[in-house]
C-alpha cells in the first residue's frame, strides 16, 4: 500500500469519525433542549404543588395531607394538545387522600396551565393553591364498594399485587369528548400509579389503576383494596374518580356502573393559570 | 353400650349365713343377759327405724352394681386405593375413566356399607402421590346422601380438565364455583388434573405410608398409561413378598382407533377492528397416521338453532402421529369474537371431546385518528340540518364517511383552491386560520393515518415531511395519497421523501391527466384484501365490487414500486367528455364568483367553451392556472394521446407503515359516481370502502399517543427457546429515548393460589445483576427485572432483553400463558405500562398416547397376587374378604349404693334413732 492510499485512507477514516460526532453531539443536543425543557417544567411545577395545602377534614378535626416528592406519573395528551403533565399523589398514613394533575395547555393561543385536583379521601377536604384558588370537596372522594365475584384477598404479598392487577382488568371505561361526535375508549394502565400497604401487616393493601384516554392522560382512577365488611371478613372493594370535564362512564364487567355527564365539583375541580414558560420546540 | 343391673356382693352365702347366725346368736345372748328390753324401748317406731338401718346395710353388702359392657374394637385392616389423577383419566366421552373409577368405588361403598369390611385409605398420584383425606369427595364414606351429590358434582367437573384447554378448564372451574360455592379448603380439587403419571413412583413411595402394619392390599385404578413402566413388575413381586397384593382397576376403553386433538391454540387475546388475525392450531394425533380431516374455524352462534358461522375456509391436513400445527386467520369485526377451532371427528375415535378449542379476541378500542389534508378548490356552501346550518366542503363526504364509524376520530385540514395554508375544518364544517397542520412531531404522532388529497406538496415545510417519514417509517402510521390535479407528480411530490414512502414510482412530469374516463377494474387475485370486503356475503361483495363506479381523471404513473406492493385495482382510462355541472348539485358554488373549474375542465375535455346554462360563470383563468400547488406545465403528449390500462390502487409498506396510492381523485365533480352512486343510493359502499381502507392503513401503527411500544420476537414459544424483548420509549415530544428505566415483571395468567411454584418457567439471564434477593435459576413470580438498553441498528435508543425459557414445563396442558408487565420509569414516575403476553407451548407426556394399556395393569396384579377387577362387585369382595380380629370388651361396673343419697338415708336413720332414744330418756 502506498503512502498517498494510507493519507487517503486516514483522512477518510477522520472524516467518517467527525461526521459520526457531529450527529452524536446533535442527538444529544437534542437531549439536552429536552432535558432543559423537562426541568423548567418540574421545577415550575414541583414550586407550585409544594405550596398546595390540602386538609382533610373529619367532623371537627383537620389534618394536612403529605405530598409524595415525586410525580406518579408524567404523560402528555396530544389530541387535548397537553404537550407535558405530570401527577402528584397526596397521603395521609400512606392512604392516598388527593390526587393533582398539572398540564402544559396549549388549547387556545394564550399558553396555559390546568390544574385538577381529585379528592381521594372518604371524608372531604380542603386544598388551597398558592395561586388564591381554594377547594373545599362537598362530598368524599372515594366511596368503596364490593367487587363481586372476587377471590377473597390472597394472604401473599405477591398473590395480592396479581389479585388487584387482575381485578383491574375486569373495569373498563369511556368518555365522549365535547369535542368528538363519538367516545373514546380508554386504556387500563397494567401498572398502578400508586400502591399503598397495611402499616401492620405490610402486606399490600390497595393500589390506584389508570385508566387513560389519547394514550396516557389519566382520565379516571380506580381504587382497588383489600377492606373488611361488617363481619370483619376481608374482600376486595373498589371505587373511583374522574378527572375530565367530558361525559363518560365506567364498566365492571362490561356493565356499566358509573355514568357520569355533567361536571360537577363535588370531589374534584379544576382551573387554569396562565402560562409564561413556552415548552414547544 | 350394653348396661345391667347387678349383684355384685363380695360375702357367699355362707358367710353371709354365717353372719346372720352370728348375729341372732348375740342378740340371743344379750337377751339372755340383760333380760327382756325396758317397756320405754319397745316402741315400734325405734324398731322401725333399726330395722331400717339394718335392712340398708344389709343392700349395702349385696353390692348393687351398674354394669355395662362395650364390645371389643375389630381390627379392620386397611386397604389403600390409588387413584390415578393425571390428564389421562380424563379422556371419555360419555363417562370419563376418572369418573369410571370413581363410580366403582361409589358402587361397591354402597354394597358394603352395612357390613365388616376394610377401612379404604384414599391417595392419588400421578405427578405425585398425596394422600386424600376427604374421602367423600368420591361419594365414599358419606353418612348422607345429599353431600355426595355435591361432591359427585365436582367430580364430574373433571372431566374436561384435561386434554382441553387452559381456557375450558378455567370455564370449568369458574362455573363449578359458582354453582358448588367456593371451596373451603386448599386442598388440591381432586380431579384428573396431574400432567404426568409416574406409578412406579407412586408404588415406591405408598409403602411408606403403610405404618405398623401393611395393608391387607392396594387398589389401583388407573387406566396404565404411565411414564415409568420399567421396573413396576418387580416391585409388584416385592409387594407379593410383603402380602400386599395389588388389585387393579383397570379403566378406558381399549377397542378404540385412536385420537386426533386440538391441544393449544394461539391466537392474540386483542386485535384492532377488521385486522387480520392468525390462528395458530396445534393438533395431537395418534393412531391415524396419514388419515386426513379438517380444521374449521367458526364464530359459534347465540342464537339457539342458528348455525355457527364460518370465519376462514376449511384447512385440510394429514395427519401424522404426533403433534403437528396448522395456520388459519380471520379478519375481526365491530366486536369481541368469541371462537371456536373444530377438527373434524374420525371414526372411532377415544374422545371427541378435545376435537374442539375455544378462544375469544377482544377487539382494541383504541381512537384511530386520522389527519385528512384536503386540497380541492370546490367552494364550501351552507347546509341546513334540522335547524341549524352546516357547512359542507370537499372534504365532507369523506369525513362524514370516516366517522360513522366511532372509532374513528378524523381531523380534516383544508387548503381551498390549492393555497398553500392548511387550516383546520371546525366542528360546524367551516375552516379556522387558527390551527393547521401539528405544529410538533409529537403532535403529528398522535395521529395513526394521513390522507392526502389533491394538495401540493407546498404546503408542507421540508420539517414537516421529515416528520412524516419519521412517523410512518418508525410508528407505523398509515399514508394515503389520492388523485387530483395537486397530486402525485402533479403537485411537486415527485422529489420529496413521500415519492419513496409511496407504493408507486411518480413520473418526474405532469401527471394530471384530467380529460379521461377511469374504468375501475378490481383485480380479482386482490378480492381477499380487506379494502374490498365491502360487505360479508361474498357473491354480493363481488357483485358490489364489480360496480366499483368510474372516475374522471387521473394520476398516471410510471409504474409500481416491486418490493411489498399489491396492486388492487387497474383502471382503463379512455377520453371521455366533462362531467356535467347540473349531475353534481352539491358541489355547486353558491356564493362565489370565482371561476368554475368545472368550466376549466369542459374546456379541457371537449375543447370548447362551456355553454349557456347552468350556474357557469365567465371563467378568468383555468383552474390549473390558478393552483399554486401545482406542476407547471400540460400533462405530456403521451399521457394525454395514449391513455391505456394501469395501475389504480396500490398498496404497499414503509418501514413499520402501510402505504397507499389511488390514481384517481375522490372528490366532485371528478368522483361524483363514486361519492353517490355505488350503493343503494346511499353511498354506504363509499363509506366502507373508506373505513376499510384506514383499517388496513393502521393496521401497524403503534398508536402514537402511548409513550411505551414493547414487541416479543415470535408469537409463541416451546420450551428451551429464548424470548426476545425490544422496547422502545418515547418522551413526550414523540422522539424515541433512552433515558427512561424500563421495569419489568412476570404475571402468571392463573391465580397465584393455584401454581405448584412461586417461580416462572423463564429462567434468570445469565450474567444480569439480581437486586430482588432472589437466587434461583427462575424468575419468581412478580420479580422485578429492568430491561437494560440496547440500541436498535440505526441509532435509536432502544431496550432488549433476552429471557430463556425451561427445558421443560410442569403444567400439564400444552401450553402455558405468562403476561410480562413492562413500565417505562423517569426515576420515580411512571411514564407508560403496557404488557405483552406470552405463550409457551410443549408437549406434556399425558398427551402423547391416549390409549390405556391394561396389559400393564394386569402384569402387576399378576405378580403382586392381586386381582384384576372390572366390576364393583369384585372390588367389594376385596373390601369385605379380609381378616378381622375382634377384641376383648371392656366392661365397665358403678356400685349403685356409692351414692350421696344412701348415706344421707343412713345417717338419717341413726339421727332419729339417736335423738328419739335420748328423747325417751335411753341412754
Amino acid at each position: 500500500m502506498n503512502t498517498t492510499r494510507i493519507h487517503w485512507f486516514v483522512a477518510t477514516c477522520l472524516l467518517m469519525s467527525s461526521w459520526l460526532a457531529v450527529g452524536q453531539e446533535r442527538a444529544d443536543d437534542k437531549d439536552v433542549k429536552q432535558q432543559a425543557r423537562t426541568e423548567k417544567l418540574l421545577a415550575w411545577t414541583r414550586e407550585f404543588v409544594k405550596e398546595t395545602r390540602v386538609a382533610v377534614r373529619a367532623g371537627e378535626s383537620e389534618r394536612v395531607a403529605e405530598l409524595k416528592a415525586e410525580p406518579v406519573m408524567r404523560y402528555s395528551d396530544e389530541p387535548r394538545f397537553i404537550s407535558d403533565a405530570t401527577l402528584w399523589v397526596w397521603t395521609l398514613n400512606s392512604r392516598p387522600v388527593g390526587i393533582q394533575k398539572v398540564e402544559v395547555n396549549d388549547l387556545v393561543a394564550i399558553p396555559l396551565w390546568t390544574i385538577c385536583f381529585g379528592s381521594f379521601a372518604e371524608t372531604n377536604v380542603e386544598v388551597k393553591w398558592s395561586s388564591g384558588h381554594t377547594f373545599q370537596s362537598k362530598e368524599p372522594g372515594w366511596a368503596f364498594e364490593p367487587i363481586p365475584n372476587a377471590d377473597a384477598p390472597a394472604e401473599r404479598a405477591a398473590a395480592r399485587l396479581f389479585q388487584m392487577r387482575a381485578l383491574s382488568r375486569r373495569f373498563s371505561g369511556h368518555v365522549s369528548p365535547v369535542t368528538q361526535k363519538s367516545k373514546v375508549e380508554m386504556r387500563l394502565l397494567p401498572k398502578p400509579i400508586y400502591e399503598y400497604s397495611d402499616p401492620e401487616t405490610k402486606l399490600p393493601l390497595g393500589a390506584v389503576f389508570s385508566l387513560a384516554s389519547n394514550g396516557t392522560n389519566p382520565t379516571i382512577f380506580l381504587a382497588i383494596e383489600v377492606r373488611r365488611d361488617s363481619d370483619g371478613k376481608l374482600g376486595w372493594y373498589h371505587s373511583h374518580t374522574r378527572m375530565t370535564s367530558d361525559p363518560g362512564a365506567l364498566r365492571l364487567d362490561d356493565e356499566t356502573i358509573w355514568r357520569f355527564e355533567e361536571v360537577k365539583h363535588d370531589n374534584w375541580i379544576h382551573f387554569f393559570l396562565r402560562r409564561n414558560i413556552e415548552f414547544k420546540e | 353400650m350394653l348396661a345391667s343391673l347387678q349383684f355384685l356382693t363380695p360375702l357367699t352365702v355362707a358367710l353371709m349365713g354365717g353372719i346372720a347366725a352370728t348375729l341372732l346368736l348375740g342378740f340371743a345372748l344379750l337377751r339372755w343377759l340383760g333380760g327382756p328390753p325396758a317397756a320405754v324401748a319397745r316402741r315400734w317406731g325405734l324398731i322401725g327405724i333399726r330395722s331400717s338401718a339394718v335392712a340398708t346395710l344389709l343392700v349395702i353388702l349385696l353390692n348393687p352394681s351398674d354394669v355395662s359392657q362395650t364390645p371389643g374394637p375389630i381390627d379392620r385392616p386397611d386397604i389403600f386405593y390409588l387413584l390415578d389423577s393425571s390428564q389421562s383419566m380424563a379422556v371419555g366421552d360419555k363417562e370419563t375413566r376418572f369418573e369410571h373409577a370413581a363410580r366403582l368405588m361409589r358402587e361397591a361403598d354402597q354394597v358394603t356399607r352395612d357390613e365388616a369390611h376394610a377401612q379404604v385409605k384414599l391417595f392419588r398420584f400421578g405427578h405425585r402421590l398425596a394422600a386424600i383425606d376427604d374421602t367423600s369427595a368420591l361419594g365414599l364414606g358419606a353418612e348422607g346422601s345429599e353431600s355426595k351429590a355435591g361432591d359427585l358434582r365436582g367430580l364430574n367437573s373433571g372431566r374436561l380438565l384435561s386434554l382441553t384447554s387452559e381456557a375450558q378448564a378455567a370455564e370449568l372451574s369458574a362455573s363449578s364455583a359458582t354453582a358448588g360455592g367456593k371451596a373451603k379448603t386448599k386442598q388440591k380439587p381432586l380431579a384428573p388434573t396431574d400432567s404426568d403419571t409416574q406409578l412406579l413412583t407412586a408404588l415406591r413411595q405408598v409403602s411408606s405410608r403403610f405404618g405398623r402394619r401393611p395393608p391387607a392390599g392396594l387398589v389401583l385404578f388407573s387406566d396404565g398409561r404411565a411414564r415409568d413402566e420399567a421396573g413396576v413388575e418387580q416391585l409388584a413381586a416385592q409387594f407379593a413378598r410383603l402380602k400386599v397384593p395389588v388389585h387393579v382397576v383397570p379403566v378406558g376403553d381399549t377397542a378404540k382407533g385412536g385420537d386426533v386433538a386440538i391441544v393449544a391454540c394461539v391466537v392474540p387475546p386483542r386485535a384492532r377492528r377488521f385486522a387480520e388475525v392468525e390462528v395458530q392450531v396445534f393438533l395431537r394425533s395418534y393412531g391415524y397416521d396419514g388419515r386426513r380431516c379438517e380444521v374449521s374455524l367458526t364464530a359459534p352462534s347465540n342464537v339457539e338453532g342458528e348455525p355457527d358461522r364460518s370465519l376462514s375456509p376449511v384447512v385440510p391436513v394429514t395427519l401424522h402421529d404426533g403433534f403437528q400445527s396448522v395456520g388459519l386467520s380471520f379478519r375481526t369485526d365491530a366486536k369481541t369474537r368469541k371462537l371456536q377451532v373444530a377438527v373434524s371427528t374420525l371414526p372411532d375415535e377415544v374422545s371427541t371431546t378435545n376435537n374442539m378449542f375455544k378462544a375469544e379476541v377482544q377487539i382494541d378500542r383504541t381512537k384511530i385518528r386520522v389527519l385528512y389534508i384536503e386540497g380541492s378548490s370546490q367552494p364550501l356552501q351552507p347546509v341546513q340540518r334540522g335547524e341549524r346550518y352546516e357547512v359542507r366542503g370537499p372534504y365532507s363526504d369523506l369525513q362524514q364517511a370516516l366517522i360513522e364509524d366511532e372509532d374513528i376520530e378524523c381531523v380534516v385540514l383544508h387548503a381551498p383552491y390549492g393555497r398553500n395554508r392548511l387550516m383546520r375544518v371546525t366542528e360546524a364544517g367551516g375552516v379556522t386560520t387558527a390551527r393547521g397542520f401539528p405544529e410538533t412531531v409529537a403532535e403529528l404522532s398522535a395521529f395513526d393515518a394521513i390522507i392526502l388529497s389533491d394538495v401540493g406538496v407546498d404546503s408542507f415545510t421540508e420539517q414537516q415531511l421529515g416528520w412524516l417519514e419519521k412517523w410512518i417509517g418508525q410508528r407505523g402510521g398509515g399514508l394515503l395519497m389520492v388523485g387530483g390535479q395537486r397530486s402525485f407528480a402533479a403537485g411537486n411530490w415527485d422529489d420529496t421523501p413521500l415519492a419513496a414512502m409511496l407504493p408507486i414510482e411518480m413520473r418526474s412530469d405532469n401527471d394530471w391527466l384530467p380529460g379521461t374516463q377511469v374504468s375501475v377494474l378490481p383485480d380479482s387475485q386482490a378480492m381477499s384484501h380487506p379494502l374490498w370486503t365491502i360487505v360479508a356475503d361474498e357473491q354480493l361483495n363481488r357483485d358490489i365490487i364489480g360496480k366499483f363506479p368510474s372516475f374522471f381523471g387521473a394520476n398516471r404513473w410510471s409504474g409500481v414500486k416491486p418490493n411489498l406492493t399489491r396492486v388492487l385495482a387497474m383502471s382503463n382510462l379512455t377520453a371521455a367528455d366533462a362531467p356535467a355541472l347540473a349531475t353534481n348539485p352539491a358541489a355547486a358554488p353558491i356564493t362565489t364568483k370565482r371561476p368554475s373549474f368545472f368550466e376549466a375542465l369542459q374546456k379541457n375535455l371537449t375543447g370548447k367553451k362551456p355553454g349557456g346554462g347552468g350556474q357557469g360563470t365567465e371563467p378568468q383563468k383555468s383552474e390549473q392556472q390558478s393552483n399554486s400547488g401545482q406542476k407547471s406545465g400540460a400533462p405530456t403528449s403521451a399521457a394525454l394521446t395514449s391513455p391505456t390500462n394501469q395501475p389504480a390502487v396500490v398498496v404497499g409498506q414503509y418501514g413499520r407503515g402501510r402505504t397507499m396510492a389511488m390514481a384517481m381523485p375522490i372528490t366532485s365533480p371528478w368522483a361524483n359516481d363514486f361519492l353517490t352512486k355505488w350503493g343503494s343510493g346511499d353511498s354506504k359502499y363509499y363509506g366502507k370502502f373508506w373505513r376499510n381502507a384506514i383499517y388496513w392503513l393502521t393496521e401497524s401503527s403503534s398508536i402514537g399517543r402511548r409513550r411505551l411500544v414493547v414487541t416479543a420476537d415470535k408469537k409463541f414459544y416451546r420450551p428451551g427457546e429464548t424470548i426476545a424483548l425490544s422496547a422502545a420509549a418515547f418522551d413526550e415530544a414523540a422522539n424515541q429515548t433512552g433515558s427512561y428505566k424500563i421495569t419489568s415483571m412476570i404475571e402468571p395468567q392463573t391465580s397465584l393460589n393455584d401454581l405448584e411454584s412461586n417461580y416462572s418457567p423463564v429462567r434468570w439471564p445469565d450474567g444480569k445483576p439480581r437486586e430482588s434477593g432472589e437466587s434461583g435459576p427462575f424468575i419468581a413470580w412478580g420479580e422485578e427485572f429492568d430491561l437494560p438498553r440496547t440500541d436498535a441498528v440505526g441509532g435509536k435508543p432502544a431496550f432488549s432483553l433476552e429471557l430463556p425459557i425451561a427445558d421443560a414445563l410442569t403444567v400439564g396442558s400444552a401450553s402455558q400463558s405468562l403476561r410480562v408487565e413492562l413500565t417505562a420509569m423517569e426515576e420515580f414516575t411512571q411514564v407508560d405500562s403496557t404488557s405483552l403476553d406470552i405463550q409457551i407451548l410443549h408437549d406434556p407426556f399425558e398427551q402423547q398416547n391416549p390409549f390405556p394399556n391394561h396389559d400393564l395393569l394386569a402384569s402387576i396384579a399378576k405378580h403382586s397376587g392381586g386381582q384384576v377387577i372390572n366390576e364393583s362387585n369384585q372390588l367389594a369382595e376385596v373390601l369385605r374378604d379380609v381378616p378381622m380380629k375382634v377384641g376383648i370388651p371392656i366392661v365397665k361396673k358403678t356400685p349403685l349404693w356409692s351414692t350421696w343419697l344412701l348415706w344421707t338415708w343412713m345417717l338419717g336413720l341413726l339421727s332419729v334413732e339417736w335423738i328419739w332414744r335420748r328423747v325417751v330418756g335411753l341412754a
